[in-house]
């Protein structure tokens, strides 16, 4: 059950891109019966004529190949860990970044990132606090000046700062 | 108007004072982000964009252009010093640069690089503005269909550079084609794809998904990356030895700077081919072939004139025609819509000046390479200290805010998320980048041409082999498909005749 486990997570790590690729012309398939033929002309003619064709050789090319030097690797070494240390730190940044960019409207820009930065550096590499609150004060101070003094954008606020 | 007066036009541009500042400005940016490797021009750019908001359209291309000319440079410093280069138009460089540091030469090797910057990107510059109103001209005689036609023939030429990956390249090409499309219909107005999101009727936003792809991906790769250190090396005294080395060796600077503009000039042709051709090149014509990647000066001048050479040469396509020819003049002509200017043959029509000005600017950045570029050696070993878990985060909440500044909408972070996501997966599983920019970018320029054909035709598909412009632009289309797998086997012949001999 691992094994399988460790191949399939392993195939849809490599392969992320052709599966995404699929899950969007699944989507466009399903939102162009909704549409009139003259508005989907263009897209269809690329999806027929060069998606599909190109799409089914990248995931049979990829599943043919990697099932053989994969496959292979597995049975030959130590089992490796599913997730390994780089991996954990990258998923780490990007839900950070997903709750960081959800709260953003809901408790302010400034308050969010600030948080975000220490949870974030934090994860990367312990530092002392004030190391923490100087960086912190320099960022969210430079983009107040970039953005919201010279730029004049309005940043959100949400219920804090 | 005669190229001289629009030269002129330019230059008055160009001297004034917002345009002028922000190519200093964006110079120095150019400089220290490529000298951090992990950044090249095209995320700097990227990064930078929604503070092009702030300035005129002449202020922000030339911004964008003094970011690109500085990048060029700075990636060459990492190269030599630590081996790791800080651009891919730098990649050439590390071949003989390095060992020369490693030698006790970095100084020299820094001087070469300097020089070979600044000539190359001086001598393709005079060269690409001479090559504009011509090209311009030529592209005033294109219709709808002439049009589509120069789209396709931009996504062809990937075939050229995608080098082995031919398969990934073009599934890259088609979905940044499918989101390209992800917009209203350009016949009827409907939405497609838009998921009930009012805010994304008219297309997908470029700046937020540009910034999430260059930017994310190239971030979350420093994580755990042991960054080799600059200890040891100094940058002083020896620096202007190299400069007038290099200077007197003329030829090897000049072919280097042309390879690489001609190089440029092909759209979706990277910085990095340029500076390997030239590279290449050189070493085929030395006496000493096997001295090249033991520290060979010429290793070192070739690669820098290049990748200077290809920055003025993807000006070119990108002003004259709204091609982009790499990314960097992607994110060029993302900046020229975000103040609202529609990219295409009609930006040199409407405004000559800006284009001239954004040549000059190439021009002056290069000249200016020589004495920017000696006083930033110095800082070079300190930016080079900068720590990842600092950078990081900051160019995370950098994109973020940026993603929003655009248009305001908070939809516009998310899909900087997204498409950060989408440029890791296609990082993971090796999938070229460049495609999927070209594609997106050209997608809406091939579909309402392709469209406004067909309703001037009236349904005849002919008028897209009518006029000679369009049976031209045919014959290099299939010339660009072909040329890659020709030049396979024929080199495929020349490797398995001396075996059979």
């Amino acid at each position: 059950m691992k094994k399988v486990l460790r191949l399939s997570w392993g195939y849809v790590k490599f392969n992320a891109f052709p599966l995404f690729s699929l899950a969007l012309l699944a989507a466009y398939v399903i939102s162009a019966y909704q549409l009139p033929s003259r508005s989907t002309f263009f897209p269809q003619l690329i999806i027929t004529y060069v998606f599909i064709p190109v799409l089914l050789g990248n995931i049979i090319y990829d599943m043919i190949g990697f099932r053989n030097a994969y496959g292979q690797s597995l049975s030959s070494q130590s089992p490796k860990r599913l997730l390994d240390g780089t991996d954990i730190k990258k998923y780490i940044g990007i839900v950070l970044t997903t709750f960081y960019i959800v709260l953003i409207p809901l408790v302010g820009f400034y308050i969010c990132t600030a948080i975000f930065l220490l949870c974030f550096t934090a994860v990367l590499e312990r530092q002392k606090y004030l190391h923490h609150a100087i960086y912190i004060l320099v960022m969210d101070g430079s983009i107040y000046i970039l953005f919201e003094r010279w730029l004049g954008i309005d940043i959100p606020r949400g219920i804090l700062f | 108007m005669s190229t001289l007066d629009l030269i002129g036009q330019g230059a008055v541009i160009l001297f004034s004072p917002e345009p002028f500042t922000m190519m200093v400005i964006g110079m120095i940016v150019g400089l220290v982000f490529g000298a951090l490797p992990g950044f090249s021009s095209g995320n700097t750019s990227a990064l930078m964009l929604p503070l092009t908001l702030g300035m005129s359209m002449g202020g922000a291309i030339i911004f964008i252009c003094g970011i690109y000319v500085g990048a060029q440079y700075g990636g060459g410093i990492p190269s030599i010093l630590i081996g790791v280069p800080g651009t891919t138009g730098a990649i050439a460089t590390v071949f003989d640069g390095y060992p020369l540091a490693q030698q006790g030469k970095a100084d020299q090797a820094i001087g070469y690089s300097l020089y070979s910057s600044a000539f190359g990107g001086i001598v393709a510059s005079i060269v690409a503005i001479l090559m504009i109103r011509p090209i311009a001209s030529i592209a005033l005689a294109f219709g709808p269909a002439e049009m589509t036609l120069l789209a396709v023939l931009g996504l062809s030429i990937i075939v050229s550079i995608v080098g082995d990956n031919i398969r990934k390249g073009l599934l890259a090409t088609v979905v940044g084609l499918l989101m390209g499309t992800m917009s209203a219909d350009p016949a009827l107005g409907l939405s497609r794809l838009n998921f009930g999101f009012l805010e994304l009727y008219d297309s997908l936003p470029l700046t937020p998904v540009i910034m999430g792809l260059f930017a994310f991906p190239a971030m979350l790769d420093m994580i755990n990356y042991q960054r080799p250190t600059a200890a040891g090396h100094k940058v002083g005294g020896k620096v202007l030895e190299g400069v007038w080395e290099a200077a007197r060796l003329p030829m090897a600077n000049i072919r280097a700077s042309l390879i690489g503009l001609f190089v440029g000039i092909v759209p979706g042709a990277g910085i990095d081919i340029g500076s390997f051709m030239a590279y290449t090149q050189e070493k085929a014509l030395s006496r000493n072939p096997e001295s090249f990647g033991k520290g060979n000066p010429l290793g070192v001048i070739a690669a820098e004139a290049a990748n200077n050479g290809v920055t003025a040469g993807a000006l070119v396509p990108a002003i004259t025609l709204g091609i982009p020819g790499g990314t960097t003049t992607a994110v060029m002509l993302a900046a020229l819509t975000l103040h609202g200017v529609q990219i295409g043959p009609q930006v040199f029509q409407k405004s000559p000046g800006e284009v001239y000005a954004v040549m000059l600017a190439c021009l002056v950045c290069s000249i200016l390479t020589l004495p920017f570029g000696y006083l930033f050696n110095k800082i070079a070993l300190k930016i080079l200290a900068v720590k990842a878990s600092h950078l990081i985060p900051a160019v995370f909440a950098m994109c973020i805010i940026g993603s929003y500044s655009v248009r305001q909408y908070p939809i516009d972070m998310f899909l900087c998320l997204i498409a950060g996501v989408i440029g890791l997966m296609m990082k993971r599983g090796e999938f070229p980048l460049p495609p999927l920019i070209l594609g997106f970018v050209l997608a809406p320029i091939a579909e309402q041409n392709f469209v406004r054909a067909i309703l001037i035709s009236q349904g005849d598909l002919r008028i897209f082999v009518r006029s000679p412009v369009c049976i031209g632009m045919w014959v290099i289309i299939v010339l660009a498909l072909l040329m890659p797998f020709a030049l396979k086997l024929l080199r495929r012949r020349k490797q398995t005749t001396p075996a059979d001999a």
